[in-house]
């Protein structure tokens, strides 16, 4: 680890944050530096996400992945956001964001401050981590080292490695940090997923400032940090935890939308679940989930505008999915269905959604708060969480059931649907704010 | 994971960046550490030696209790006798 390393790493997530804040405001997301400033945690992810993106669909088509690739395809992602502002008369005025009265500054300030001292103690372990994690040394890194090393999808080292299926944004995000840093440093490169979890907080805390008060705000983000099974693998260097991220932020921004009809959410949230399609398998499903509950709950004069979202996300999709096809590659889905495995399936799944020693009372409170805004507030976000996580949960079940060769246990090295439930619980955080104020506000919309 | 770490540091000192090597595993030996596991080590090298890439007939034999015979003409360059580790060369 060095002063350059991260010195390099650092400079290239400000881009990606750069980027995405082009692209929103391209999209007219903000028109002050205030918002600017209150929305620079989703660019970030939208920046990242977009790379990803456009990167493996240029893999694919064989252009070569070097620095002067990426620092041209930042460039041009850039260009896009600003021409198309200018192209739509966007301009950038003097504003703060609004903080509240003086109660809940405070509140604010407590939350941001708690948080910052738990990053920053992330920031601490993740300089000094070794590479520990079987996925991540087993395909996550060697495939981010390929492209690194090969400066593309390296077909020797791609075509057998376990879990061959999964799309490379990743190890594109993994390859693009080897560059800034100036070398293969596997032990530097957790810095990176240090950044992903500060742009997701960031993300989620501005989406929601204005929508929700802080008092409801911050304990869920705060507690989803520090959940023992997230304490704990927040930096493993695998996709696990930027396809929970991309898919809660999306959901969050989705909800919104549902709410306010602005079509830049729309746009952001398709950026965020093509990048959650293009990151694991099973992000496919939980694009499809999240779209789905939106259609379900939306009124039909919008149904347009999320199909054409939907069609983005497919669009994607495809140059993986080419690929994986062009070289035999199984698609990955679950090759069968065995009913009798799906009362065990079921059983599983909620003992690990619901089990305090992983995710502590998040999945609890959810519920509760769910079941609340059905009741007292805001009943079609409640709809629209509720179809979201059922969704979730039912293809965990579906994992499980489909693929014979999995245990029915919680032990990870048998079962993946520990990881798996980690996108319901990230969702938990971001929604547990929306319903609770919606209760608070005798479901009026905020 | 590795039985020792010196065979991985020894073959990336000594196989070239863009070089090939193989893996042969044989049966775990007393030694070993319980975290050892014969089953990953291959995958565990392929990472942990990239740029450098497998390949079953390359000049390079990364051999863990190894049946040597299976290497005709192969001379050992690096060798821990005791956990029945070497750095096999086959000859150009």
């Amino acid at each position: 680890m060095t002063e350059r390393a991260l010195a390099g790493l650092a400079a290239l997530n400000v881009a990606y944050a750069l980027v995405g804040l082009s692209l929103l405001w391209g999209l007219r997301a903000f028109r002050t530096w205030g918002a600017l400033l209150r929305l620079a945690g989703l660019g970030y992810l939208v920046g990242l996400a977009a790379f990803g993106v456009l990167w493996t669909a240029l893999l694919v088509v064989g252009v070569p992945f070097g620095g002067i690739g990426i620092v041209v395809s930042l460039l041009v992602l850039a260009a896009a956001g600003v021409v198309s502002g200018r192209l739509r008369g966007c301009r950038l005025e003097r504003g703060l964001p609004r903080i509240g009265g003086t109660p809940m500054v405070l509140v604010s300030a407590a939350g941001i401050a708690l948080a910052g001292l738990f990053l920053e103690a992330l920031f601490r372990a993740s300089r000094l981590l070794s590479l520990q994690e079987y996925d991540a040394w087993a395909f996550w890194v060697p495939k981010g080292k390929a492209i690194y090393f090969f400066d593309g999808l390296d077909t020797r080292l791609f075509t057998t490695t376990p879990n061959a299926s999964y799309p490379p944004l990743q190890p594109i995000l993994d390859a693009a940090a080897f560059h800034a840093m100036g070398g293969a440093d596997v032990v530097t490169l957790h810095v990176q997923f240090w950044f992903v979890i500060v742009g997701a907080i960031g993300a989620a805390a501005g989406l929601l400032h204005g929508r929700t008060p802080p008092w409801l705000l911050w304990p869920p983000l705060l507690l989803v940090l520090v959940v023992p099974r997230f304490g704990e693998r927040l930096l493993a260097p695998q996709g696990d935890v930027l396809l929970d991220v991309l898919v809660a932020v999306a959901a969050l921004l989705l909800a919104l939308w549902l709410r306010d009809a602005a079509g830049w959410r729309l746009a952001a949230a398709a950026v965020l679940l093509a990048g959650g399609a293009n990151t694991k398998r099973e992000g496919i499903l939980f694009a499809a989930c999240v779209l789905a509950a939106a259609f379900v709950v939306s009124r039909p004069r919008r149904w347009p505008r999320l199909l054409g979202a939907s069609l983005a996300v497919g669009l994607a999709v495809l140059p993986w999915r080419i690929w994986t096809a062009r070289h035999d590659i199984s698609s990955g889905t679950p090759p069968s269905f065995d009913t009798g495995r799906i009362g065990g399936a079921l059983r599983l799944s909620f003992d690990v959604l619901y089990s305090n020693a992983r995710w502590s009372v998040l999945p609890l409170v959810a519920t509760i708060a769910l079941v609340a805004a059905a009741v007292w507030g805001d009943r079609r976000l409640a709809g629209y969480v509720g179809l979201v996580a059922v969704g979730l949960f039912a293809g965990g079940v579906w994992s499980t059931v489909g693929f014979p060769d999995l245990a029915i246990t919680a032990d990870e090295s048998g079962n993946p649907i520990v990881r798996y439930t980690g996108s319901m619980v990230f969702l938990a955080a971001v929604a547990v704010p929306l319903l609770l104020s919606s209760v608070w506000r005798k479901g009026d919309e905020p | 994971m590795l039985p020792d770490q010196a065979i991985a540091i020894e073959a990336r000192g000594r196989i070239p960046a863009h070089g090939t090597f193989a893996v042969a595993v044989g049966p775990r030996q007393p030694g070993w550490s319980v975290l050892a596991d014969p089953g990953s080590l291959e995958n565990y090298l392929r990472y942990f030696l990239l740029p450098r890439r497998i390949d079953p007939g390359a000049p390079w034999i990364l051999c863990f209790a190894c049946d040597r015979a299976a290497f005709p003409g192969a001379q050992p360059v690096w060798e821990d006798s005791a956990e029945g580790l070497a750095i096999l060369r086959r000859p150009p």
